[in-house]
């Protein structure tokens, strides 16, 4: 039985455990423990090893949903997590900190799995911060030599947000699949 | 239209053996009296509104063909949403669907006017939103039918509205080249684009009116729209072209009482709807069909329309430069998808054409000519499944696929 996955990553906060939660047909699984360090500013619990969701689909198959923990110090579940995975969706704060640079570290972490696969990445708390802009995030994609890459303001809370970033990303790996 | 002539009949959401038996039923009623046509030409048209999806598909008819009578079939008949449409009680029989038809005649232009007593359909009165999770939220039961080709089938309908109905053309024909292209200057996009340039020149917000008055107030700064209008309105005077009659004026202090209350959107959100109605399926003239396109930055689909095929159309440009030619050829959508999605992107900035051919990508991606379900990437099959689903999410139904 094939294992088919779509990956969530990003700085904590970012909304991905909320996004998994968002697109799951299941109730999520998470590995929330109390935050402990810097993390318990931005928020009081944090995922730890991961976040799990599921889409099922009519034929009974299953696109398995993980969320990476947004700390740094677990960034060995990273790799592990996106072994034989689909895609990834990089979910970013644009409230917090420098936006930029988390998408410029993110990319790096990652860019070993964006290369075999595909990335979109949503921007969340575009609400509460305005900038940067779709265009900056783009032009940094550029820079990073990733290309044209959909980047769409989502917000994590809402389905057919996270639902058009996976959309998204498919569209990139193969146009030619329809529904 | 006439009474003496056969009426043209369009069916929303029956599937083919369904279509067959409802073609013989119809056959029984009279040779002439009906027959099934396309949905632009009909004259009429037919939902089951108990069949799955079928409160989407009569508010849906209703929004893209506000003035076309419409017989409705149902169990629970009593619930006329319009002095347009007609409902047949099941099970149909042949007298009550000929009554219903010959109601049908009578709400034809040429009668029209006995039909409006009472109540005027104005562009004001159809809705500008179609509710759609809330509509098929109410649906109670799901039937057999494939939900997904369904999904499809409301999509491009739906669609109608951003990127009209032109036929596909041939595009190595030049005569045919005069109705693939379009001039924005001439239209609202046009004047939007030269306000809000004006506007950063000058610093301060400005206002489109019509021959009615003020339209819309463009604050560039803020990045808001204030439309006055209803957004069937706004489309209504986005759609063709302006003749003159659409002009600009910067906004002064007394304008303040008229923009006050008024709901605002995404300026870029504007824009790129005003494009879209503008373009209906064609492409801005100068556009190279060629020319190989480069998408700079995809365009923000979580918060603008999605035209059909959209992210496919998106998702092949973000791998590489490829014509427009190509784009049709390689996705197989019809033109006017690809033409419109084009011209929404070209009013944002988000794309521009190389002057130099590029067949790489088109070569890389072209569907083989045989057994393509031999040679389709090893996940598609799983894609397409996916993608169902995902199409489900967008529209608002969840369940899907």
């Amino acid at each position: 039985m094939s294992h088919y996955k779509i990956i969530f990553g990003g700085p904590v906060g970012a909304g991905k455990t909320t996004a998994v939660a968002a697109a799951s047909d299941i109730p999520p699984v998470r590995t929330d423990a109390a935050a402990s360090d810097g993390v318990r500013h931005i928020k009081p619990q944090t995922t730890v090893a991961l976040d799990y969701g599921a889409m099922k689909l009519a034929d009974g198959s299953t696109i398995h949903l993980y969320g990476t923990p947004g700390q740094e110090r677990f960034d060995f579940m990273w790799e592990i997590l996106t072994e034989g995975g689909i895609a990834l969706i990089l979910l970013i704060d644009n409230s917090r900190g420098d936006p930029l640079h988390e998408l410029h570290f993110y990319l790096g972490a990652f860019s070993g799995f964006i290369r075999k696969t595909a990335v979109a990445i949503g921007i969340t708390h575009c609400d509460l911060q305005a900038s940067p802009r779709l265009a900056d995030y783009q032009a940094e994609l550029d820079r990073a030599g990733f290309g044209c890459v959909p980047v769409f303001e989502v917000d994590a809370r809402q389905r057919r947000d996270v639902c058009l970033l996976i959309e998204a990303v498919l569209s990139v790996i193969d146009p030619l699949a329809r529904a | 239209m006439t009474a003496q002539t056969t009426l043209r009949l369009c069916h929303s959401g029956m599937d083919r053996r369904a279509l067959y038996a409802f073609e013989i039923f119809l056959s029984r009623i009279g040779p002439d009296a009906c027959r099934i046509s396309d949905e632009g030409v009909a004259d009429v048209g037919f939902i089951d509104v108990d069949n799955e999806l079928g409160p989407y598909l009569l508010e849906g008819h209703r929004l893209l063909y506000p003035s076309r009578p419409l017989i409705v079939t149902t169990q629970a008949p009593g619930h006329r949403p319009d002095p347009l449409t007609i409902e047949v009680s099941k099970p149909i029989g042949l007298a009550a669907f000929s009554a219903a038809l010959a109601q049908v005649r009578c709400l034809l232009p040429s009668s029209l006017p006995d039909v409006a007593e009472g109540t005027e359909l104005s562009l004001e009165a159809i809705p500008d939103e179609i509710p759609v999770s809330a509509l098929l939220q109410a649906v109670p039961h799901r039937s057999s039918a494939d939900p997904v080709a369904l999904l499809r089938q409301l999509e491009e309908r739906l669609a109608t509205l951003y990127v009209g109905t032109m036929p596909d053309a041939d595009l190595d024909d030049p005569a045919t080249h005069t109705t693939l292209f379009y001039t924005p200057e001439n239209f609202l996009q046009g004047v939007i684009a030269r306000a809000l340039a004006h506007a950063r020149d000058i610093g301060r917000p400005v206002r489109i009116d019509d021959t009615s008055g003020a339209a819309l107030f463009l604050d560039p700064r803020g990045g808001r729209a204030y439309p006055t209008r209803s957004a069937n309105a706004v489309r209504a005077l986005a759609q063709l072209p302006t003749r003159g009659t659409v002009t600009m004026a910067r906004v002064e202090a007394r304008d303040a009482a008229l923009l006050d209350g008024l709901a605002t959107r995404p300026l870029e959100a504007l824009e790129w709807d005003v494009a879209l109605w503008a373009s209906r399926g064609r492409l801005p003239r100068g556009t190279h069909l060629d020319h190989p396109v480069r998408l700079r930055c995809w365009p923000n689909l979580t918060r603008l329309a999605v035209p059909p095929e959209a992210m496919r159309i998106a998702g092949l440009w973000s791998r590489g430069s490829i014509s427009l030619r190509d784009t049709v050829r390689v996705l197989g959508v019809p033109q006017r998808y690809v033409f419109a999605f084009y011209s929404a992107c070209h009013a944002l900035g988000l794309v521009e054409q190389l002057a130099i051919p590029s067949l790489a990508l088109a070569a890389r991606l072209a569907p083989p000519a045989a057994d393509p379900a031999r040679t389709a990437p090893p996940m598609r099959g799983l894609f397409k499944r996916l993608l169902g689903k995902l199409l489900g999410a967008r529209l608002g139904e969840g369940d899907a696929g």
